[in-house]
C-alpha cells in the first residue's frame, strides 16, 4: 500500500513496517496476547486465594450461603459460554481459510451467547439484590450463618470481576466482527481473530473454575 | 520475500484442524460439565471438580486455543504463569494451615468460633430484651383493657 518499505514487491496492507514478515507480526502479536493472558491468570488468581481463605474462615456461612445459589442457571450460563467457545474457534478457523462471511456469522454466533450469558446474570444478581445479600455494609439478608455475607461479597467480586471481562469480550468481538464485513481477514493475516479468539477462550476457562467452586462445591 | 520461510513459526502457524476435532472437544466438554454437575450431588468434594475443571481447561487450552498445534514457547508462557499459581496457593495455603501451630491466638477457628459465640451472647440479649419489650406491651394493654 501506501507505506514505504525496504522489501519490493507484493506488500500486505496490514504489514506494519517495523516488522521484517507479515508471519513475525503475528508471531509477535501472539506473543503479546499470551503475556497478557499469563498475566490474566495471576489476576484471578488473587480472587481465587481469597475465596478459598474466607472459605476456610468460614465455612458454614460459605456453605450455607453458596446453596442459596441457582445451580440450573449456574449450569445454563455454563453451558451457554462453552457453546460460544465453540462458535469462537470456529470463528477462528474460518479465518484461517479465508472465509470472512463464516467469520462473521461465527462471531454473531459468539456475540448473541454472551448477551445471553449476561442476561441470565442479569436475573441472578436482581433475585441477590431484592433479598439484600449484597457485599459488605449493604448485606441485609437474615438467616445465614457467619460469613454468609463474606460469600456473598466473593461472589460478586468474581462473578463481576468475569462479567466485566464479557462486556468488554463483546466489545473486541464486535470490533472484529465489523472488520471481518470489510473481508480484511484472509489465511496470510487473521491474528486479530486468533487472539480475539484466545482472550474469549480465557473468560470461558475462568468460568470453568468459577461455576463448581462458587455453585457446586458443597 | 526472500525471509518468508525462515520467520514462519514453525509446523503450527497455519495448522487448520478438521471440524470434527471441534465437535468433539465440544461434546467432550458438554459431557464433563454434566458430570461435575451430577457429582456434586454426591458430594464427592473439591478433588473430583477440581480435576474434571482441570481436565475441560486442557481441551480448551489444547483445541480451542491451539496450543497443542502452536509453538512450545507459548507453552512456556502459560507454564510460568501457572507455576506462579501454584506457588501462591501454596505458601497461602501452608500459612493458613499452620498458623496456629505458632501463634495459637491467630488460629483462624478459634477467630471463628469466638465471632459466633459473641454473635450467640448479643442474639441472646435481643431475644431478653425483645421479650422484655413484649411483657411490656401486654401490660399496657391491660392497663388500657382494665
Amino acid at each position: 500500500m501506501s507505506t514505504a518499505h525496504a522489501h519490493g514487491g507484493h506488500h500486505h496492507p496490514f504489514h506494519a513496517h517495523h516488522f521484517e514478515t507479515l508471519p513475525q507480526q503475528e508471531a509477535s502479536a501472539r506473543m503479546g496476547m499470551w503475556l497478557f493472558l499469563g498475566q490474566e491468570l495471576l489476576f484471578f488468581s488473587a480472587v481465587f486465594v481469597a475465596f478459598f481463605v474466607f472459605q476456610y474462615m468460614y465455612p458454614e456461612g460459605f456453605l450455607e450461603a453458596h446453596r442459596t445459589l441457582s445451580i440450573p442457571l449456574g449450569t445454563l450460563n455454563t453451558l451457554v459460554l462453552l457453546t460460544s467457545s465453540l462458535t469462537m474457534a470456529l470463528a477462528v478457523r474460518n479465518a484461517q481459510l479465508g472465509d470472512n462471511k463464516g467469520v462473521v456469522k461465527q462471531l454473531g454466533f459468539t456475540i448473541a451467547l454472551a448477551t445471553v450469558f449476561m442476561i441470565v446474570k442479569y436475573f441472578e444478581y436482581s433475585g441477590k439484590i431484592e433479598k439484600g445479600q449484597l457485599p459488605g455494609q449493604w448485606y441485609t439478608y437474615e438467616g445465614l450463618p457467619e460469613g454468609a455475607s463474606i460469600f456473598f461479597t466473593m461472589y460478586f467480586v468474581m462473578t463481576g470481576l468475569h462479567g466485566l471481562h464479557i462486556v468488554i469480550g463483546i466489545g473486541v468481538l464486535a470490533w472484529i466482527l465489523i472488520r471481518a464485513t470489510k473481508n480484511q481477514f484472509s489465511a496470510e493475516y487473521y491474528a486479530p481473530v486468533e487472539n480475539v479468539g484466545l482472550y474469549w477462550h480465557l473468560v470461558d476457562l475462568i468460568w470453568i473454575f468459577l461455576f463448581p467452586f462458587l455453585y457446586l462445591i458443597e | 520475500m526472500s525471509a518468508d520461510s525462515n520467520h514462519n513459526q514453525g509446523h503450527g502457524e497455519h495448522h487448520v484442524m478438521p471440524l470434527s476435532t471441534y465437535f468433539a472437544v465440544f461434546g467432550a466438554l458438554l459431557v464433563l460439565t454434566g458430570i461435575t454437575v451430577l457429582v456434586s450431588f454426591l458430594k464427592l468434594g473439591l478433588l473430583v471438580a477440581v480435576v474434571i475443571a482441570s481436565i475441560k481447561a486442557a481441551l480448551v487450552v489444547g483445541y480451542f486455543m491451539h496450543l497443542k498445534y502452536d509453538d512450545r514457547f507459548y507453552s512456556v508462557i502459560l507454564l510460568s504463569s501457572l507455576f506462579a499459581i501454584f506457588c501462591f496457593f501454596l505458601f497461602v495455603f501452608l500459612d493458613f494451615t499452620s498458623r496456629g501451630m505458632v501463634v495459637p491466638e491467630e488460629e483462624t477457628n478459634f477467630l471463628r468460633n469466638e465471632r459466633a459465640m459473641i454473635e450467640r451472647l448479643e442474639q441472646e440479649e435481643a431475644a431478653a430484651a425483645a421479650a422484655a419489650e413484649e411483657e411490656e406491651e401486654e401490660e399496657a394493654e391491660e392497663d388500657t383493657g382494665g
